[in-house]
């Protein structure tokens, strides 16, 4: 509850700062309403496709997870970006008290960007929104199978042991992502970007929540996650990008 | 790139001391009521698995025990010595067996934590010796829950 709190503030914050510089536009640029104005056709401004750099040269660091990730995303208005994230990832951690967890699984993302520049100038021009920052959320969720092996069931009082697997039928697991990030125009359409998320899980059909130390696209399930991507793409500028109707 | 704030690879639950409970009485004749009452167990006592070495208590009064069901069999069986306390200390009175039987289901906790077993009673027998009657009070024997299992009265001798 307290996730969506915060989107709903986020939001809030991106479009009072966008009311407010849109009085001072419509004060300026005649009975037009400045609302009315930032969401003027034409209506598709581009599209980008993003390829994550970070998560795989983190997942070579760190030697136990591997996770690749791009995405797409559709510029409406130069404010509005519709998102879709598509992965996959493996792990295969052996904790201290032996147990192997093993997961590979790809994932998925769906949500919307919001940019936090304005397409209008205050004296009534129109910008081109190539760079911007951007705040936004996703709903992810990923359908994955995992392992747990070399579980020791040790009783020490009778003195017996034996060594348990425990694996998954198909199950899924969602969760919540909110988004903070720029998105840079390097060269004609050649973009970069990068982005901070706060990520929480919302649900499983695992049988305990405990049993998922890894959900590919999330990560550790034990606690609130966070994640950094870093972004190389094209972006595809429409025509009529930037130009006023 | 993913992290998070979790202390990973760390059990975050007690998995120790977990057993079947068993509270100990012993029935002695009210002769205002002319009937038998359960009151509690104050002799000194030693139990022990059979075929173990091993001593789960040692001549220690206690009005109840706990005793760890096996994880890999579905038979358990104890040994429970009953002792004199005597000035010059104790001495054996009689020895019973308390036979359980039961089911086990494995349980995975977490990753952090590995397998529990828990059980469930299906029967218990006893030696009477010294061992009035047993039965279960609640056959469910699981890590989450501490309710009593079983009631074992003694005779008053």
């Amino acid at each position: 509850m307290k996730h969506c709190i915060l989107v709903i503030l986020l939001l809030s914050l991106s479009f009072a700062v966008d009311a407010q510089s849109d009085a001072a536009d419509a004060q300026q640029s005649g009975p037009v309403s400045g609302k009315t104005r930032q969401f003027q056709s034409p209506v598709f401004q581009g599209l980008s496709v993003h390829y994550d750099l970070a998560s795989p040269l983190m997942g070579i660091a760190y030697g136990k997870v591997m996770n690749f990730e791009a995405q797409v995303d559709v510029n409406l208005y130069s404010r509005i970006y519709p998102v879709l994230e598509i992965g996959f990832a493996s792990a295969d951690e052996t904790m201290s008290v032996g147990a192997v967890y093993t997961t590979r699984a790809p994932f998925f993302r769906v949500g919307m960007n919001y940019g936090l520049l304005k397409r209008f100038k205050d004296d009534g021009t129109v910008r081109s929104v190539r760079s911007y920052p951007f705040a936004g959320v996703r709903y992810a969720f990923a359908p994955m199978n995992y392992n747990i092996g070399n579980v020791v069931v040790s009783d020490t009082y009778w003195g017996s042991e034996t060594v348990e697997e425990f694996g998954s039928p198909l199950v899924y697991s969602g969760w919540l992502e909110i988004v903070a990030g720029v998105r840079v125009d390097l060269y004609r359409g050649l973009t970069m970007g990068w982005s901070v998320r706060f990520k929480t899980l919302l649900h499983t059909s695992a049988p305990d929540k405990s049993y998922l130390w890894y959900v590919p696209g999330f990560g550790n399930s034990g606690g609130a996650a966070f994640g950094f991507n870093y972004t190389i793409g094209y972006t595809f500028y429409a025509r009529n990008a930037g130009k006023q109707k | 790139m993913l992290c998070s704030c979790s202390d990973i690879d760390t059990c975050q639950h007690d998995m120790s001391g977990f057993g079947m409970n068993v509270s100990l009485y012993r029935m002695v004749f009210d002769t205002g009521t002319e009937t038998y009452k359960a009151v509690a167990y104050s002799a000194p006592l030693s139990v022990a698995g059979v075929g173990v070495d091993s001593l789960l208590y040692d001549s220690v009064v206690v009005s109840s025990i706990v005793l760890p069901l096996k994880m890999h069999d579905t038979v358990s069986d104890f040994s429970i010595c009953v002792f004199n306390q005597t000035a010059d200390g104790v001495t054996l009175r009689y020895t019973d067996t308390l036979t359980v039987v039961h089911s086990n289901e494995q349980k995975l906790v977490s990753l952090e934590c590995g397998c529990v077993v828990n059980h469930n009673i299906v029967n218990v027998n006893t030696t009477v010796h010294g061992v009035d009657s047993v039965i279960i009070e609640n056959s469910t024997v699981d890590y989450l829950v501490s309710d009593n299992n079983l009631k074992l009265y003694f005779r008053n001798r």
